[in-house]
């Protein structure tokens, strides 16, 4: 007669609880071993990795950040080396316009003063060729004169009145 | 006046364990039952997806590239990390292994009962093994954290109270055993009376809602019941 129950408090009790824990013996190593701790080690490295990362792009961020911060700082600067390049060079522009026109100023005095000297020479010389023509043609008209109508004596006389009213500062000028 | 008769009954209802193998051991006469049978094809089967899951595993760990099935066991395994650090904290890590070996052992069981085995939980020789188990790792961990303070505390807040005390603790691993037997076996009994007493016209379509019921519904409750009060159990010893 086989076994036909729904519970008893006996050794079969017992018996059934006995295979039961070996059941879950074996299922506690197989499973630990199969399933839960390669699964725990997946999940435990995909952690890891996952934090790694992350603390990495907040490193990166943080340089990034400084690095901006760093570059920005250089743009300022840069701006403001403009800027003082710029002043500079307007300064220098400045400097040098005024002394263009100092020189050139003072190469139109030079010039005007040399001009000046040459105009003054030029009337000088010509005063003294128009002296030169006039006794020319003063003594060419009083030769003839002399020569037409008064003698010698007289010619000298004539020359000599001549020659006194003239003056020698005439002839140094 | 003649009246049409119905076959009310197909044949005898049957929701016992029945044996399957004698065997003989310490001059007792016992049995392999067909409970003990269907937790050996359960373990048999579990230990078969615990070998797909680890090939899955180690295949997708050379090709870095996890499937479907993978990414199935790494949610049932935050779940359940989740469920036991939700209870016994930072102890969680040490009993995880044992905690998830008994939840699906416990919920391949409830569940065989939709494959036409009896569910092995519905034998007591099953539950009240893992109450006993409980009720050693529970008394283990008392006596490991707390050493002479696990006995001293039963006769606390004051000595009267300790047959008290004691009916207390001896009475856990007994009502979670017969908790979740009873359960099953309720399930079980109405299954088999349903199955083996009504006429067979009731037998098409309605059964299916009594097993979403007593398999599917209870089986699931009683498999989380029963593990959240083992962790609670043991996390009153970690204090």
């Amino acid at each position: 007669m086989g076994l036909d129950r729904l519970i008893g408090f006996d050794a079969q009790l017992l018996s059934e609880a006995f295979w039961t824990a070996i059941n879950i013996f074996i299922l506690f190593a197989g499973l630990s071993y199969l399933l839960f701790n390669p699964v725990r080690e997946v999940l435990e490295k995909r952690r890891q990795k996952i934090a790694g990362e992350l603390a990495e792009a907040a490193d990166d961020k943080k340089n990034a950040a400084a690095m901006k911060a760093e570059y920005e700082a250089k743009l300022k600067d840069v701006s403001k080396e403009a800027d003082a390049i710029l002043e500079e060079a307007r300064r220098k522009a400045k400097a040098r316009e005024t002394e263009i026109v100092e020189e050139a100023k003072a190469e139109a005095a030079r010039i005007i003063e040399r001009a000046g000297r040459e105009v003054e020479l030029e009337k000088k010389k010509a005063l003294d060729d128009m002296k030169q023509e006039i006794i020319s043609i003063a003594s060419l008209m009083a030769g003839k004169v002399v020569a037409a109508s008064i003698d010698t004596t007289i010619q000298n006389t004539l020359i000599d009145e001549t020659l006194k009213e003239m003056g020698e500062s005439t002839w140094q000028s | 006046m003649g009246m049409m008769k119905i076959p009310m009954v197909v044949h005898e209802p049957d929701f016992m364990i029945h044996g399957v193998l004698k065997y003989e051991a310490f001059g007792q006469e016992l049995w392999i039952t067909d409970t003990t049978v269907g937790a050996w094809i359960i373990t048999a089967v579990l230990l078969l997806i615990g070998f797909i899951a680890n090939r899955k595993i180690k295949a997708a760990a050379d090709n870095g590239i996890p499937g479907a099935f993978q990414n199935a066991l790494e949610m049932g395994m935050e779940a359940l990390e989740n469920m036991a650090q939700g209870i016994l904290g930072g102890n969680a890590r040490k009993f995880v292994n044992y905690i998830g070996t008994i939840f699906l052992f416990i919920l391949f069981c409830n569940l065989s009962g939709l494959f036409g085995l009896r569910a092995p939980t519905a034998d007591f020789g099953v539950t009240f093994l893992l109450g006993m188990f409980t009720f050693f790792i529970v008394n283990y961990q008392g006596l490991k954290n707390r050493g002479v303070g696990h006995f001293t505390s039963l006769f606390q807040p004051i000595p009267i109270l300790f047959p008290i005390n004691l009916i207390g603790e001896v009475a856990n691993p007994i009502s979670i055993s017969l908790r979740l037997f009873a359960n099953l076996l309720s399930g079980v009994i109405i299954m088999g009376l349903w199955y083996g007493m009504m006429p067979w016209f009731v037998k098409i379509g309605i059964p299916a809602a009594l097993h979403v019921y007593c398999d599917l519904f209870s089986g699931c409750i009683q498999t989380y019941v029963f593990c959240m009060l083992t962790m609670v159990y043991i996390n009153d010893k970690m204090e």
